[in-house]
């Protein structure tokens, strides 16, 4: 007959917290010291710090997103240690099993006692900042509530993480190594398959995608969970928009901490089964959990196989066995599968606590290598024709594409409709088409400069994430490459360069853009022979709209992005100036939350000039802007100033249809969208 | 009453207890003797709670042991390498156990102090091996057990406080019922505590019986026979050992059936001797491949 059974024992859980004060105690007063660092401000400021109660939300929701998860990963890792702790030794282990309290009551009390140590320094900073703010004018009890909500969510979920591990592994060695594991497993397991599908396939890119990064919380959750604030507008008198004071402030994607959350209660629930099964003589051991070690073993010859297989090749086969850029096969599986083998018996030794573990491995080794190898075969073989994947340009919601010229200078543009995606797929097939040749080229070694196509595919519904593909085309002083001839027409294209240059304040292009509107001007690094001196001149309205109208029509004429793929260096220093045309526009977006609500913008555009770019350099003679005291001045003319020569006006002729070949071709300058990054950056988010 | 019943605990495939059986009186003092690696710890810590046994039952007063949290309120045990908290003191870890043992009397714990002297202030980690051991005694003694399982419990004690510490533990037994379970290589130690013995070999037990059953069942005849002669071929003996022309000899039977043997070859000295524990542990085990040679009496 059994009694009495207890699912909390009071004293263990005092136990708990009495002997692990220092540990919630310091990371009470570590997070005490920001709100009082905050009081401290304002009492010598004499001022509330900051102007209003959503401001104040915003600064929650900021610690929230960015502090909260990375705290609480590294801080519920120790708690789990302390009340878990005992597990990872046998006299512990024998201890508390001896006492009259059930494994449920140990899990159960245990697991209050963690979470309370880890909520405790989070209500001391909480309950102070709370106190701050009402000093300060500044208490949002919404705002307050959300944050609160989030960090009980985090707070469980990552303690729950950390108690799954905890009932895995058998040290805590093994639970350090294995709780930072489990935590970004996912996004490195990406990284590393990615790495090798890099080595071996021509143009594919090991741009980190975040497919699985769901699955490393921390990494997610801060990129995925934003406080979007909305702010009152400024109409300033020069024509700008300024921020004013905030309107609303929501928690974007605050959700998804539910989720985790819910997650980390399965997570527990595997913990308690877990810790039902696990046999007290696991103490000590590496894995603690019987049907985990294979998994654990080959899991680790799997990782090594491709990361330190790809390390191997590249320390010592590399430079002697391959001819282009992607790697040779047969020396990549050789050292994949040394490597896979060497993470074998690391895992064995791990695992067996003892050096000796070669005997009567040869199954277990045998077993590494050959799918060390097979893995290796497989991905070279590209079954799934990855490396030679041209999508459809209906599968396709928009191509981003970079040109990176022969001498330097880029274009990006962002493409949407199927014409102009086609056009940027063509180009991809037409370097594809050629990658035995350019290998070639790389495998000789005589090139003498690079050009570069980059693509970034988004693919419409169903598939999420962004695909990558990054070409090196070499350029030789020999026969030039097709290849180079179609990144050419590429980047003089009308509808590539007005994305190119407009794409950031078109319509067309920036889904929540109502309305873009000029609002002025500026040109950069107009030369002044008097003075020998750049110098810079404010555009009116009108003459920034002038000189937007011209900017056009040489897009249309395709004199922009012509210089990228001039092979020859004289010819491209004598047609790109370091003259900038500057157009500010005030766009009106739309809010992507649910209210839709829209916000104003600044945007400021710089387009580079060359020669070649008529229409525009008329205009701004026109405009008076270019005249004897303000002058536009080629890369060419500039040496020739430096180097006290006359200078060497441009000469040249220009036909959009052929090929630049060095002599009598010139492609006049290229334009870029300033800031460019931010495009890369919208495309990646 | 403990009983254990054909109980096998693996580890990695190794039987370290291999289908063992054995019962404990309630109010016995029950000695479990055996060697290095008998299985005899693992036994403990199955009865304890703390493994779980991969086959067979293992059950206290009836009830089985595992999971067991009004039953192991009860039990209390001290391991060969007895667990307190780094920081704590005795003190502490009276607060921690009281917690635990419904049982446990302060009262019990103070007239304790007064046994074992030790100050109670004192971090734990800072007493001495010996020390440490007369506290588990302090506090396991307070936690007023029905059921005493003690691991190689008096190593590390001197002797006066190993006949202190029998002394309270004997005193429970006898005042309060508790039944004692107590392993231990010390086999001088257990013959003057023990009624009951089990010897483990192997993961087995070899034998179990109360002390008077052992002692029946083999003996130490010192024999002189006549005209100097030797131990006669046909003579079942354990072993024979020879001082002078007085021949001692070990014989597994009672003591009147060795001498109703020996009458035939007419010895001029039929002697019988009381065989310690120690060395009925040694013949019996001798009989399992057991190193009989290295120990030395």
């Amino acid at each position: 007959m059994r009694s009495k059974t207890s699912y909390f024992n009071p004293t263990l859980f005092k136990k708990n917290l009495a002997r692990f004060w220092p540990l919630w105690g310091g990371a009470s007063i570590i997070g005490a010291l920001f709100p009082l660092y905050l009081l401290a401000l304002l009492i010598h400021e004499g001022r509330p710090l900051l102007d209003n109660r959503l401001e104040a939300t915003s600064l929650y929701y900021d610690a929230l997103i960015y502090a909260v998860p990375a705290v609480s990963l590294v801080y519920g890792a120790l708690c789990a240690l302390a009340v878990w702790g005992w597990l990872y030794n046998t006299r512990s282990v024998g201890m508390y099993h001896s006492l009259p309290i059930t494994r449920k009551g140990l899990f159960t009390t245990s697991l209050l006692s963690g979470l309370s140590m880890m909520l405790i320094p989070y209500a001391v900073t909480g309950t102070l900042t709370i106190l701050v703010s009402l000093a300060a004018g500044v208490f949002e009890p919404v705002g307050l509530l959300v944050t609160i909500l989030g960090v009980l969510g985090d707070t469980f979920f990552y303690f729950a993480t950390a108690t799954l591990v905890v009932f895995v592994t058998g040290n805590p060695f093994a639970f350090a190594a294995f709780y930072f594991i489990f935590h970004f497993l996912a996004a490195f397991a990406e990284w590393l398959v990615s790495r090798l599908m890099t080595a071996f396939y021509f143009g594919v890119e090991a741009a980190y995608g975040g497919v699985v990064e769901f699955l490393s919380p921390t990494m997610y959750l801060t990129r995925m969970l934003s406080a979007h604030v909305e702010h009152e507008e400024l109409l300033m008198p020069d024509g700008w928009i300024d921020r004013g004071r905030s309107l609303s402030v929501t928690l974007v994607n605050g959700w998804l901490i539910a989720i985790y959350a819910l997650a980390g209660a399965v997570l527990l629930a595997a913990a308690w089964a877990l810790y039902r099964r696990r046999r007290s003589e696991s103490a000590g051991e590496v894995v603690a959990v019987g049907w985990m070690k294979p998994i654990f073993r080959y899991g680790v010859a799997f990782c090594a196989a491709i990361a330190g297989g790809s390390l191997l090749y590249t320390l010592f086969c590399r430079d002697i066995f391959q001819t282009g850029t992607t790697a040779s096969t047969v020396p990549m599986a050789v050292c994949m599968a040394v490597a896979g083998v060497l993470g074998y018996y690391i895992a064995s030794m791990l695992l067996a606590k003892s050096l000796q573990v070669f005997r009567g491995s040869a199954k277990g080794v045998l077993g590494t290598a050959v799918a060390a190898v097979a893995v290796c075969c497989l991905i070279a073989a590209d079954p799934w024709g990855v490396e030679a994947w041209v999508p459809e340009a209906g599968e396709l919601e928009s191509v981003t594409a970079r040109l990176y010229g022969v001498h330097g200078g880029a274009a990006v543009a962002t493409l949407e409709d199927p014409a102009g995606i086609q056009k940027i797929l063509d180009a991809q097939a037409a370097v594809i088409a050629e990658r035995d040749a350019l290998e070639r080229i790389w495998g000789s070694g005589l090139h003498r400069s690079t050009a570069q196509l980059h693509l970034t595919f988004r693919l419409k519904e169903g598939r999420s994430s962004a695909v990558y593909r990054y070409y090196d085309i070499p350029v030789s002083d020999g026969e030039q490459p097709e290849a180079l001839r179609v990144l050419a027409a590429l980047a003089a294209d009308p509808a590539f360069q007005e994305s190119s240059i407009f794409g950031d304040v078109t319509v067309q292009s920036r889904r929540n853009l109502r309305e873009a509107r000029l609002t002025g001007g500026y040109v950069d690094s107009l030369y002044n022979p008097e003075t020998q001196s750049y110098e810079g001149l404010d555009l009116t309205l009108e003459q920034a709209g002038a000189l937007e109208e011209a900017v056009r029509r040489d897009i249309q004429a395709g004199n922009f992005g012509r210089t990228l793929f001039l092979v020859s260096g004289e010819e491209y220093d004598r047609a790109v100036s370091d003259l900038h045309i500057q157009l500010n526009y005030a766009l009106e977006l739309q809010d992507s939350g649910p209210n839709r609500d829209s916000y104003v913008q600044n945007e400021t555009i710089s387009i580079g000039l060359s020669t070649y770019c008529t229409e525009t350099l008329k205009a701004l003679e026109d405009l008076g802007v270019l005249n004897e005291g303000r002058k536009l001045l080629t890369h060419a003319e500039q040496s020739a100033l430096e180097s006290g020569e006359a200078g060497v006006p441009f000469e040249g002729d220009y036909d959009p249809n052929s090929f630049p070949r060095s002599g009598s071709v010139v492609y006049p300058g290229d334009a870029y969208v300033y800031p460019g990054e931010e495009v890369d950056a919208a495309l990646l988010h | 009453m403990i009983q254990v019943t054909n109980t096998v605990k693996r580890f990695d495939g190794f039987a370290a207890l291999d289908g063992v059986t054995l019962s404990v009186p309630a109010g016995s003092v029950y000695g479990l003797v055996g060697p290095n690696g008998a299985g005899k710890s693992t036994l403990i810590r199955c009865l304890t709670g703390i493994y779980r046994q991969d086959e067979g039952e293992l059950t206290i007063d009836g009830q089985s042991v595992w999971e067991n949290e009004a039953l192991k309120s009860r039990v209390a045990a001290i391991a060969d390498d007895w667990y307190y908290f780094p920081q704590a003191t005795i003190r502490d870890m009276c607060r921690f156990y009281r917690g635990f043992y419904p049982s446990f009397s302060m009262e019990r714990y103070e007239k304790c102090k007064e046994v074992f002297q030790i100050d109670e202030k004192r971090p734990l980690r800072r007493l001495s091996k010996g020390m440490q051991k007369q506290a588990a005694f302090w506090l396991t003694l307070s936690a007023m057990p029905d059921y005493l399982i003690l691991d190689e419990p008096v190593d590390g004690l001197d002797p006066v406080m190993r006949r202190q510490v029998w002394s309270l533990v004997l005193g429970d037994v006898s005042q309060r019922g508790t039944t004692v379970l107590v392993s231990s290589h010390n086999l001088r130690e257990l013959e003057d505590v023990c009624d009951h013995v089990g010897i483990l070999d192997h993961g087995r037990v070899l034998l179990e019986r109360s002390l008077a059953q052992l002692q029946d069942n083999m003996v130490k005849l010192q024999v002189v026979f006549k005209d100097g002669g030797g131990v006669p071929e046909d003579l079942e003996v354990l072993h024979a050992s020879k001082v002078g022309r007085i021949h001692t000899l070990i014989m597994r039977m009672s003591a009147e059936e060795a001498t109703h043997r020996l009458a035939v070859y007419e010895p001029m000295l039929v002697d019988a001797v009381p065989l310690t524990l120690e060395e009925i542990f040694i013949y019996e085990l001798g009989g399992a491949d057991y190193a009989v040679k290295d120990i030395v009496l």
